[in-house]
């Protein structure tokens, strides 16, 4: 909180405390202009405008699929430009409240606005974010794999303790986890595994993971006690429902399906519990397989949704490349790149190589409380979106 | 799959797929899961326990599925014992392939769910490929047979526990006897009603073949559903002979599909075979994903 009534003041702090209130309404209205003028440029109330005409038209439930798709598109950005509404409402009567209290003397009540200013300027931080989540992909769940880098146990060990942050971020964060598969390490931890979180704009917070994460620490394998340099590799990929063909769509003589380990006769002459299962998608090369499940008919339904996944990642990361290079600017995020480290001696600390952005609680963040992580995911959203007004912003003084 | 519960018999095999990892020690990471739930949902992993498990399935070679005593096919997870012939995932093509057939014909009907179809199996086992098509088949009824008693009871607990029971009959009957069309007539969950499938996998191994195969097959599953005499076709031919009986009685019609499993070897015998009892008849030989001619389906003229 950024202010806190002194209730023994005399007129100095009465005023101080009123332009405090005043100071804090001038920065969060700003940011609520900030997100108006977004959303202008971007049309949004003439889209809105445009869809109610759409849900006025009498044939409307003659197709029942597309009118619940435009009634929920129409509630979703009216319910925007309403909230915005709301928060102006909301601030200025806060600002009203304390300005009539400031007369009064009641520092207690101006006090009080202060604390709600504050909670409306966390709304708009979050209302603001969750606008930066535009991408049509961005709603969608998300499969997270992880992979040990070099450095034996201590790396697998690592993979092991990144799935837990993820799981429980994902579950505290009001989604579902589930893990779907791992293959173990030698001695401890995990080689590689792959966790799938469901829920609204799963992928869209996720995705800011994507790259190298390091963690630094004494270790627990290393009899001497030394400290530690491991790796792990973060892979975010969007999950689609099986039916939605709206992102991606594959023609099915393109998919090569078989077995991996496939030898011999089979039938009735072998009896292994082997039923992995790869699908090949011919024209990109891409392959996706699965061992996790416990008949070769679920493996393969398995492996043809990690195909669709990593097939649409492929297709997100084409046009954010697209993108980059227009902008040149924000540090890559792709595969092989270190994006974050985790310092557990001989100090604590997380820091994120993109945005700058640290804390020195890293047990939290590695527990995957969402009030550490998640800003994490924020801070990265914030600075891709600032590239890109930076770059729209250019384009238009450019052309004026 | 928990990865937190240390497994006892992953040092078998530290990194993946271990050297041994073929049809005769297949100690792989997913055998390794199967047999630590096992001990798991027995009551724990104590030393004792986990030697006779290890001696079983290493010594003895015992498949992992009379172990644990449950197999997976399709979606279903079923209880298997030594009198019946562990599932193989090579068979799901005739499940995709009798339900495609199933559908197919149901096309033309407006109320195709609730146009009720019907399958026989024959050889039924577990009763895995019979199960596993009802359950695509909300609308369809199945008569499974099997020659020996013990799994007509292992076929009949497995349908109570995939919840088919209702939908499923089974008659404990020879299918190579020559009274088959009429034997199967009296035991249809639809009297009357020709089958729009008949599926089977029946016993396929040469007698020659017995000797050389994999002691996990040759000593612990039933010989009865492995062994298909001196070439390996005895019961397809036994089928095949029934083919104008089974049409004249009514258990089949035109149109209606037989759908077969077949050796590594033998797709285009079997195809053969059927067909000189049948000759109109359209033939498809479908591969399973190992790319072997795995099944063979005669759609009857």
């Amino acid at each position: 909180m950024s202010g806190s009534a002194d209730s023994g003041g005399g007129e100095q702090s009465k005023s101080t405390s009123l332009h405090t209130v005043q100071e804090v309404f001038r920065s969060v209205s700003g940011m609520v202009e900030a997100v108006r003028v977004k959303l202008e440029t971007r049309g949004v109330r003439e889209k809105v405008d445009e869809l109610a005409k759409e849900l006025a038209r009498e044939d409307l439930w003659d197709n029942p699929d597309r009118a619940g798709k435009i009634s929920r598109e129409h509630a979703a950005l009216a319910d925007m430009i309403e909230s915005l509404d709301a928060f102006t409402t909301a601030m200025d009567n806060a600002v009203e409240m304390a300005t009539m209290a400031d007369e009064e003397g009641e520092t207690q009540v101006i006090a009080d606005c202060l604390s709600e200013l504050d909670q409306i300027e966390t709304q708009v931080k979050r209302f603001h974010l969750n606008m930066l989540l535009d991408h049509p992909a961005d709603r969608l769940g998300c499969i997270i794999e992880l992979a040990a880098g070099a450095g034996g146990t201590e790396s697998c060990d690592w993979t092991e303790m990144l799935l837990d942050m993820y799981k429980r971020w994902g579950e505290q964060s009001g989604y579902q986890s589930t893990i779907t598969d791992t293959s173990p390490g030698t001695e401890a931890g995990l080689r590689s595994a792959v966790l799938q979180i469901s829920g609204l704009n799963a992928y869209g917070w996720a995705k800011a993971e994507t790259g190298v994460h390091r963690m630094v620490r004494i270790s627990e394998y290393d009899s001497n006690g030394r400290r530690q340099t491991c790796f792990a590799q973060v892979n975010v990929m969007p999950l689609m429902d099986d039916d939605d063909d709206n992102f991606i769509e594959i023609d099915p003589a393109d998919l090569k399906i078989d077995t991996y380990r496939a030898s011999g006769a089979g039938g009735q002459h072998v009896n292994t519990t082997e039923s992995a299962v790869r699908v090949t998608h011919l024209p990109t090369g891409v392959i996706a397989q699965c061992q996790a499940e416990r008949s070769q008919h679920r493996n393969k339904a398995m492996a043809m949704s990690v195909l669709r996944s990593r097939l649409l990642e492929r297709k997100l990361q084409a046009e954010r490349d697209a993108r980059r290079e227009q902008r040149n600017s924000l540090g890559d995020n792709s595969w092989g790149n270190q994006i974050r480290s985790y310092v557990l001696h001989p100090y604590k600390l997380v820091k994120d190589h993109r945005t700058n952005h640290e804390t020195p609680q890293a047990l939290a963040v590695l527990k995957g409380e969402p009030e550490y992580l998640t800003p994490f995911m924020e801070s990265y959203l914030a600075q891709t979106a600032a590239d890109e007004d930076a770059v729209q912003g250019g384009e238009s003084t450019s052309s004026a | 799959m928990r990865h937190d519960v240390p497994n006892p018999f992953m040092a078998q095999c530290p990194d993946g797929p271990c050297p041994g990892a073929d049809a005769t020690h297949g100690a792989d990471p997913i055998e390794a899961r199967l047999l630590a739930e096992f001990l798991g949902e027995q009551g724990g992993a104590d030393e004792a326990r986990v030697a006779e498990v290890l001696r079983r399935r290493i010594d003895l070679d015992e498949p992992v599925a009379y172990i644990t005593g449950k197999a997976y096919f399709w979606t279903l997870e079923l209880e298997v014992s030594p009198d019946v012939l562990i599932p193989r995932p090579c068979s799901e093509i005739l499940v995709e392939t009798a339900v495609g057939h199933l559908r197919k014909a149901d096309e033309p009907t407006a109320n195709a769910d609730t146009e009720a179809s019907q399958i026989i199996d024959l050889g039924t086992g577990t009763g895995c490929l019979l199960l596993a098509a009802l359950s695509e088949c909300q609308a369809a009824r199945g008569l499974g047979v099997d020659l020996s008693p013990a799994a007509i009871r292992i076929a009949a607990r497995n349908a109570e526990r995939a919840g088919l029971q209702d939908r499923v009959a089974l008659a404990n009957l020879d299918f190579t006897s020559p009274t088959l069309a009429a034997d199967l007539a009296a035991s249809m969950p639809l009297p009357g009603q020709p089958a729009r499938v008949l599926m089977s996998n029946p016993p396929y191994i040469t007698t020659g073949e017995m000797l050389d195969l994999d002691p996990s097959v040759r000593d612990h599953e039933p010989h009865l559903a492995l062994e298909g005499g001196a070439d390996g076709l005895a019961c397809y031919r036994a089928i095949a002979d029934q083919i104008p009986s089974l049409l004249d009685a009514g258990v089949l019609e035109k149109g209606s599909a037989i759908v077969l499993e077949a050796g590594s070897t033998q797709a285009l015998r079997i195809a053969a075979l059927i067909c000189e009892k049948s000759p109109s008849s359209t033939v498809e030989i479908r591969r399973d994903l190992s790319g072997i001619d795995r099944c063979v389906k005669v759609t009857l003229a």
